[in-house]
């Protein structure tokens, strides 16, 4: 099997996933286009973080296909193809994963140790070029936990990219973040984008790095997709669930509040 | 369900990497190989001595009690090298393993499982059972029988010591009497029973890490489940190799 190094879409066609018993959405069709970033929107619980999960091949959709360009991940029987092609993908999990035992420099290593043959001095060195991308590069022997939260992602952002990929998928990245560190961090991913031609996939309820990144947006709500367009459009949008969500206006939280208050004057 | 689902899923890999897919030419490998041979065989040594000593001082102190009056006090030295290389050499070894290494491969399988590094390695297209459980095994299987040894030689020179000084049995005889009783049989079904314990606390304590989901709480509930499985499983290994080794005496 050939691996593409070009940048390609990534095509969801009536997908419906979750887990046994549970199914989280229905018929989910979209495209997240090559080379743009694409951000998954919604509330918490929705399956933003779920999708990207079948994205990568970890989670088996309940029915439909994922494409990526021509490939079908759904149809990968030979894990030999799966791992060939996740050498394609670069992923930032929430909290960075990073392998506590390792120190930063080793962890970013991993995958090139795994899928190169080459020495470890050149290793080294593509190592310290992407700790410095990401503005780490006096943090190559520092473990994990010597870091603050942002620092453990970037290293985790320099992991993703350290087999120049051409699909990136960031699960949250914003999430537990201070704002600057955030902006710091969406100003990165935005660099990647346009430093490398990644098709980028960000899942996220956060508004600001939606405004700050977005180039295609996928809303999800209650097992579907609400809208999926360019953020201009999601702006001029008139469902009442995208204006509550954008003008962060609270809904139910308010109503029982209400009823709360009621109760307790009639008490 | 779940759990036996998992088992297999790991037990599938581990035979699937040991078939064809180890690659010791990687450096990285090796580093974690050596690692996980200093947790599990260097670090283990003191606790190792100090309760295979106190085993040897117990045995030769309740055998003596009994002997002497029966005016064989002489047979200390049979009853300690015999019990301590056939049983207690072993059993105590993977006992205290099963409490140091077995739990901490849970607790480290079952925080990376919560925390998505496993999750991260099969991303990055890293086996996780060859990158993870194949060194612990490769380590456990060298490292279990060597303390084993290193146990049953500091059991009986500790009986040996104390019998001679406190209950004034000529050392010369003692060493005489257990190296002339003991057959390198015995030595063997020793080491065999150890591989064994080492394969099962390896496999029980890797399968517990990755059954983890429930968050923080349940690394707790894993490592303990793990030692008390692997406990469980040694004394029945332990029960199925003394049967075999009465059928075949």
């Amino acid at each position: 099997m050939k691996v593409s190094r070009i940048a390609q879409d990534i095509i969801l066609k009536d997908l419906s996933l979750g887990y046994p018993g549970n199914v989280l959405m229905k018929n989910l069709n979209a495209v997240l286009p090559a080379g743009k970033i694409s951000v998954i929107l919604g509330g918490s619980g929705c399956g933003k973080s779920t999708l990207l999960r079948h994205i990568l091949g970890l989670n088996v959709p309940v029915s439909g296909e994922i494409f990526l360009g021509v490939t079908n991940l759904t149809n990968l029987k030979d894990e030999e193809e799966l791992r060939l092609l996740r050498t394609r993908m670069g992923v930032l999990f929430q909290d960075g994963a990073m392998l506590g035992s390792l120190t930063l420099g080793e962890n970013v290593a991993l995958p090139m140790q795994e899928h190169t043959e080459l020495p470890d001095e050149i290793i080294e060195e593509v190592v310290q070029i992407k700790l410095r991308m990401v503005g780490l590069g006096d943090f190559t022997h520092y473990f994990p936990n010597q870091l603050s939260g942002g620092m453990r992602k970037r290293a985790g952002l320099a992991r993703a990219m350290v087999m120049d990929p051409t699909t990136l998928l960031c699960d949250e990245p914003s999430s537990g973040l201070d704002p600057i560190s955030a902006a710091d961090l969406d100003q990165l991913i935005l660099k990647l984008k346009e430093t490398f031609n990644v098709t980028t996939v960000v899942v996220t309820h956060d508004l600001d790095s939606l405004f700050n990144i977005a180039d295609h947006v996928v809303v999800l709500h209650q097992g579907r997709c609400l809208y999926q367009g360019d953020l201009d459009g999601l702006k001029e949008s008139d469902d009442e669930y995208l204006i509550d969500f954008l003008e962060r206006r609270p809904t139910e939280i308010d109503n029982s509040m209400q009823r709360s208050v009621k109760f307790r004057s009639r008490v | 369900m779940k759990g036996l689902q998992v088992l297999a899923w790991m037990v599938s890999r581990l035979l699937g990497c040991l078939r064809l897919n180890i690659k010791p030419k990687k450096s990285f490998y090796r580093k974690r190989l050596y690692k996980d041979l200093a947790n599990v065989g260097a670090d283990s040594i003191p606790i190792v001595s100090v309760i295979a000593a106190c085993t040897g001082i117990i045995l030769a102190l309740q055998s003596a009690q009994q002997l002497e009056k029966v005016g064989a006090i002489s047979y200390v030295a049979n009853l300690v090298g015999v019990t301590i290389i056939n049983e207690l050499g072993p059993l105590l070894t993977a006992i205290i393993i099963t409490g140091r290494s077995g739990a901490a491969f849970t607790a480290e399988i079952a925080t990376m499982q919560i925390s998505e590094a496993i999750d991260a390695l099969e991303v990055m297209g890293i086996e996780p059972v060859r990158f993870l459980v194949v060194p612990k095994l490769i380590a456990m299987l060298i490292m279990v029988p060597c303390l084993t040894v290193w146990a049953d030689f500091v059991g009986i020179v500790s009986g040996g010591l104390f019998s001679s000084l406190a209950l004034g049995i000529n050392e010369t005889t003692y060493f005489n009497n257990t190296v002339e009783f003991l057959q390198l049989r015995d030595v063997f079904a020793g080491l065999v029973k150890s591989g064994a314990f080492a394969v099962s606390i390896t496999v029980i304590g890797c399968w517990q890490g990755f059954l983890a989901r429930e968050g923080a709480a349940d690394v707790g509930r894993k490592t303990t489940n793990s030692v008390v499985i692997s406990i469980f499983m040694i004394i029945l290994l332990d029960l199925f190799f003394t049967t075999l080794n009465f059928m075949f005496r």
